[in-house]
């Protein structure tokens, strides 16, 4: 029934939750996994300022040697970001593997939401299987909501997984502490 | 890990639903619990009549009404019970219950109330002008939730347990003379 398994992965703490709930789906149906990270800006990533974000060429008031200074540690920051990816996602690999299930992983560049929904028409996925941390009302549209995004744009059934962050009330107090924490 | 898996059904619900809710449940040893809420947005919900201001008359309507309800109602219950009876032969530990109001609440309240660890729905597929007239049940479930959802979304060619097959099902069932009885 559900024979492809996509299970979208990111940094965050529930990845453990989700990849286990998606490991249950495939051993109930003998599915295999797909794993999937998607890197991009939008995921939190410390070590890139919104500066070092900008095209290369955009900088030009600054002295090209900083400049060109700056454009190499951040490939070396993004490629460390990228290979912090690739191994929790070989992690997870070995892991369902040794649990007996056929699994393959990729990593892609792009926007989280898009990228998911693409590459799940493109493999022919029969769920997806996706964390959500549980943000709501104003949060949820700032911060832009990926599990949403897939919700409604999925081409095919969607696992849910409730990460730990639930309890969140809406009073803005709480709000900035975990903003600000 | 999952331990009790809540079953959100409707006539429109796809056979999938249940077919990976008992599957999921068989492998988890988890229960299960197939909830019916009767919702005035469900099509075969009964329309009370009011058009016409006489007492008379709008009793009358208001027995035709209860009585419609109430074979909606059992109606229900029937087709409950009937998925109930699958799950139990597959050998899953399974209970039903049917309940009135507003289908997305009364999911996540039932969830909650039952810690249930997963809710399985299925997709009426509605989107966007659409979506937003008629309400998306999945999507106030999906938001509002304390545990995960598998959104089981119909594929146009697997089989749904529709309204008028069910009808049909239980209309050969049901002697002629009954059935002109319920109509009258």
């Amino acid at each position: 029934m559900f024979n492809k398994i996509l299970v979208a992965i990111d940094y965050s703490a529930g990845r453990k939750q989700v990849f286990d709930q998606a490991l249950s789906l495939a051993k109930a149906d003998q599915g295999n996994l797909i794993l999937l990270h998607v890197l991009s800006v939008e995921e939190n990533n410390p070590a890139i300022t919104p500066y070092l974000r900008q095209h290369k060429d955009h900088c030009i008031h600054v002295d090209s040697r900083i400049m060109r200074r700056a454009n190499e540690v951040y490939d070396q920051e993004w490629s460390a970001w990228k290979q912090q990816g690739i191994k929790i996602l070989r992690h997870f690999t070995e892991q369902a593997i040794a649990a007996g299930i056929s699994t393959e992983f990729s990593q892609i560049t792009g926007h989280p939401g898009s990228t998911i929904c693409e590459f799940a028409h493109s493999c022919d996925a029969n769920v997806i299987v996706i964390g959500r941390k549980g943000h709501s009302g104003l949060k949820e549209m700032f911060l832009g909501s990926v599990s949403n995004y897939v919700i409604h744009h999925a081409p095919c059934s969607i696992l849910l997984v409730q990460t730990p962050v639930l309890k969140e009330s809406t009073s803005p107090k709480s709000i900035d502490k975990q903003i600000y924490a | 890990m999952i331990d009790k898996i809540l079953v959100a059904a409707d006539y429109q619900a796809n056979k999938l639903v249940f077919d990976s809710a008992i599957s999921l449940a068989k492998t988890t040893k988890a229960d299960l619990m197939l909830l019916h809420v009767l919702g005035e947005d469900e099509p075969s919900f009964p329309i009370m009549l009011n058009y016409a201001d006489h007492p008379v008359l709008s009793d009358y309507d208001y027995e035709l009404y209860k009585k419609r309800y109430e074979d909606y109602r059992h109606r229900g219950l029937k087709f409950l019970q009937a998925r109930a009876r699958e799950a139990r032969l597959a050998g899953v530990n399974t209970e039903f219950i049917q309940l009135t109001g507003n289908p997305g609440r009364e999911i996540c309240q039932l969830a909650s109330n039952w810690s249930a660890d997963l809710i399985l729905v299925g997709s009426r597929g509605l989107k966007g002008l659409k979506e937003m007239f008629l309400g998306s049940v999945s999507n106030y479930v999906t938001h509002n939730a304390p545990c995960s959802v598998l959104i089981v979304r119909n594929d146009s060619d697997s089989v749904s347990y529709s309204l008028d097959s069910f009808d049909q099902e239980e209309a050969q069932k049901v002697p002629e003379s009954q059935q002109h009885g319920l109509m009258s």
